[in-house]
């Protein structure tokens, strides 16, 4: 039988599992877009009831970046964090910026394009004594890594969810591992976070950056959403319960309403202009307050 | 418009370029000077410039700056400053003047003048004229060939030696032994509108690239997708067995097809998750034929297009695991999708632009 997944043979996943068949990838849990990319193989192959049918599923494409939120513990034990730096060093990627930013050429004999590994972080709390200038996460005491410094990702330690890699390696050999994804919820700060920035640049409310901040953040929350099994409704309710009072969640709740509540809301037009087809704003909306805590 | 029609309204005063006052000094009246159509005096307040004018009406980027250094030759020596008088210029006109450091102004308001003593920019006026003979869209279609094979090699030594380049990077005319779609004509007609905007020069046979960031907006600007017929489904064969079943009848010399730039991404390493293998076929009978499939959108993996023209069928390249469109298709089509194939389209774009070699994997 054809699978979904087997159908096309995809770039980055030789170098995801090169990664994630190392030890020291434990303290690293994928996201971004390939993180999606991911998880929607996985729940295909496994036929997992979801939010929207799988048949409905816009697809989920993916540039050649590797996002990784690393563990807060590889801040306080420098054993991880080297742990980390040796495993990306063995494959050939070098620092790029910063400690957060590696790299390495996406072709042989070219230095660019290059092929990136972003790390990223929530922010410590102060009980966990990890240093953070704001932009990055884990400064100090001379560590080899450090995680962008992200506010929104305050639950994306908890309840995360364990799917299956498999495929080649760079190297031609098969490889099966398993890869921590962020739960919905945590997820869902984090894209609402940034399509809202996307549309507060677009609005002229937000300094613009160089690299123009981008709308494929609304068709992610909209994707996130599609792909919530109903185990991970149920902890998403605990997560509300938890982070109830959080300041980010609550900025964040707002921000989902201003671009997701109406189907002529701007996330929401983007989402359609983006997947290429309808989806069923009702079902994914009730889903969102449902899970946000709306 | 004539440019005698101009200078005309320029005598009468029917010319304005708020907030500055005009008024034409015709002829000049201490030159024999052969290349000005006369002194124009721009006031602003109390200031008061005088500038030697040429009226022309063809605003080609070439044409712009060949008339400009022959103005500016001419004024130099008489203490003017030299100024282009058009119908009409668009804002992209204006700032190509600009940055040559010519002054320019239109017949509708529009125009940039920067002197030591007075700096006024206006745009967004609009045409009331329609220009003459607007050179032909190297960009676009059949022409755009020719445009995508100096991104190959920048140098060709004719003509002649292009057009044979571009049918030998193209399939379908090659096995037809025909050039259906890439006559000398068009390829002639192509490379002078790249020259008239400034992208190629002519080096007495010669045709060498000297502006590609150029030549890429304008292949990016006008791309436009094929609008064949097209099937969506799901098909139960392998990738494998689809291109051997193509690849079969494509060895008849009638037929031929390619993964479109978006099903290439991968293969390029530019992009991930693409499910669907979406194809570009030169006849979508035969190969419905070929590819039994079940007619859908729910869990599609495969679509089929039907596109006979040469251009997508370009620089195709093959591997042991298919054929996969050129890298240049490949970049247009992602510089034109969704903001995720835009951000991969920047990996084609920068291996485009230096000019490394990619090949698909």
């Amino acid at each position: 039988m054809i699978t979904e997944s087997s159908f096309l043979v995809d770039p980055l996943l030789p170098h995801l599992l090169d990664i994630v068949e190392q030890p020291g990838a434990a303290n690293m849990m994928l996201t971004g877009g390939f993180g999606l990319n991911l998880k929607r193989h996985f729940l295909a192959e496994n036929q997992v009831e979801t939010v929207v049918p799988r048949s409905e599923w816009p697809s989920v494409r993916a540039t050649q970046d590797l996002d990784f939120i690393l563990k807060m513990s590889v801040f306080i034990d420098r054993q991880r964090a080297d742990d980390v730096a040796n495993l990306l060093k063995a494959l050939g990627y070098q620092v790029d910026w910063g400690n957060l930013q590696f790299g390495k050429p996406l072709y042989d004999g070219i230095e660019e394009p290059r092929l990136v590994v972003d790390l990223i972080s929530r922010m410590p709390t102060a009980t966990e004594k990890v240093k953070s200038d704001g932009t990055r996460v884990g400064i100090g005491k001379g560590s080899p890594v450090h995680g962008r410094a992200t506010v929104e990702a305050f639950a994306v330690d908890r309840i995360p969810i364990p799917v299956i890699a498999k495929g080649r390696n760079t190297a031609g050999r098969e490889v099966q591992a398993e890869v921590l994804v962020p739960h919905p919820y945590a997820w869902l700060q984090m894209k609402v976070r940034a399509a809202h920035d996307w549309y507060e640049e677009r609005e002229g409310r937000m300094a613009i950056m160089k690299k123009h901040r981008s709308p494929k953040h609304c068709f992610d929350v909209a994707l996130i959403v599609a792909m919530m099994t109903l185990d991970e409704l149920q902890g998403a309710s605990l997560l509300v319960q938890e982070f109830h009072e959080h300041p980010e969640a609550v900025k964040i709740r707002t921000e989902a309403e201003v671009l997701f509540s109406l189907p002529t809301s701007p996330g929401w037009i983007e989402v359609r202009r983006q997947s290429g087809r309808e989806l069923d704003h009702n079902a994914i909306w009730s889903t969102v307050t449902r899970s946000l805590g709306l | 418009m004539r440019e005698d029609e101009i200078i005309g309204w320029l005598r009468k005063g029917e010319f304005a370029f708020a907030p500055a006052e005009l008024r034409l000094v015709s002829p000049p009246a201490d030159t024999d000077n052969r290349v000005g159509d006369g002194i124009l005096e721009l006031k602003w307040g109390e200031r008061s410039l005088l500038f030697l004018i040429q009226v022309k009406t063809v605003a080609t980027p070439r044409a712009m700056v060949e008339a400009g250094k022959q103005l500016k030759a001419a004024s130099d020596p008489l203490g003017l400053q030299p100024m282009l008088i058009y119908p009409y210029l668009s804002e992209e006109r204006l700032l190509k003047i600009e940055e040559n450091g010519l002054n320019a102004l239109d017949m509708c308001g529009n125009g940039t003048v920067r002197t030591s003593e007075v700096s006024i920019w206006r745009s967004g006026q609009p045409n009331q004229f329609k220009e003459r003979a607007k050179p032909r869209n190297p960009y676009r279609g059949d022409s755009s060939v020719f445009a995508r094979c100096l991104l190959l090699r920048e140098q060709f030594e004719s003509l002649t030696e292009l057009r044979e380049f571009a049918i030998s990077k193209t399939p379908l005319n090659r096995r037809e032994g025909e050039s259906e779609g890439l006559a000398l004509a068009t390829a002639s007609r192509a490379v002078d509108a790249l020259e008239e905007f400034l992208v190629v020069v002519r080096e007495q046979r010669k045709i060498r690239l000297i502006d590609k960031s150029t030549l890429l907006d304008g292949l990016k600007k006008d791309y436009r997708p094929p609008e064949g017929n097209r099937i969506l489904g799901r098909t139960s064969l392998t990738p494998q067995e689809i291109w051997a079943r193509l690849e079969a009848e494509g060895a008849t010399g009638s037929f031929a097809s390619v993964a479109t730039g978006l099903s290439s991404a991968a293969s390029y390493r530019a992009l991930s998750g693409v499910t669907v293998l979406s194809l570009y076929v030169t006849d979508l009978v035969r190969a419905k034929d070929l590819i039994p499939l079940d007619e859908g959108r729910a869990f599609a993996n495969i679509e089929l297009i039907e596109e006979r023209r040469p251009l997508v069928y370009f620089d195709a390249r093959k591997t042991a695991d298919g054929i996969w469109s050129s890298p240049i298709q490949c970049w247009l089509e992602l510089a034109n999708g969704g903001p995720r194939d835009q951000e991969a389209s920047q990996i084609l774009l920068s291996v485009l632009k230096s000019g490394n070699a990619v090949s698909p994997q």
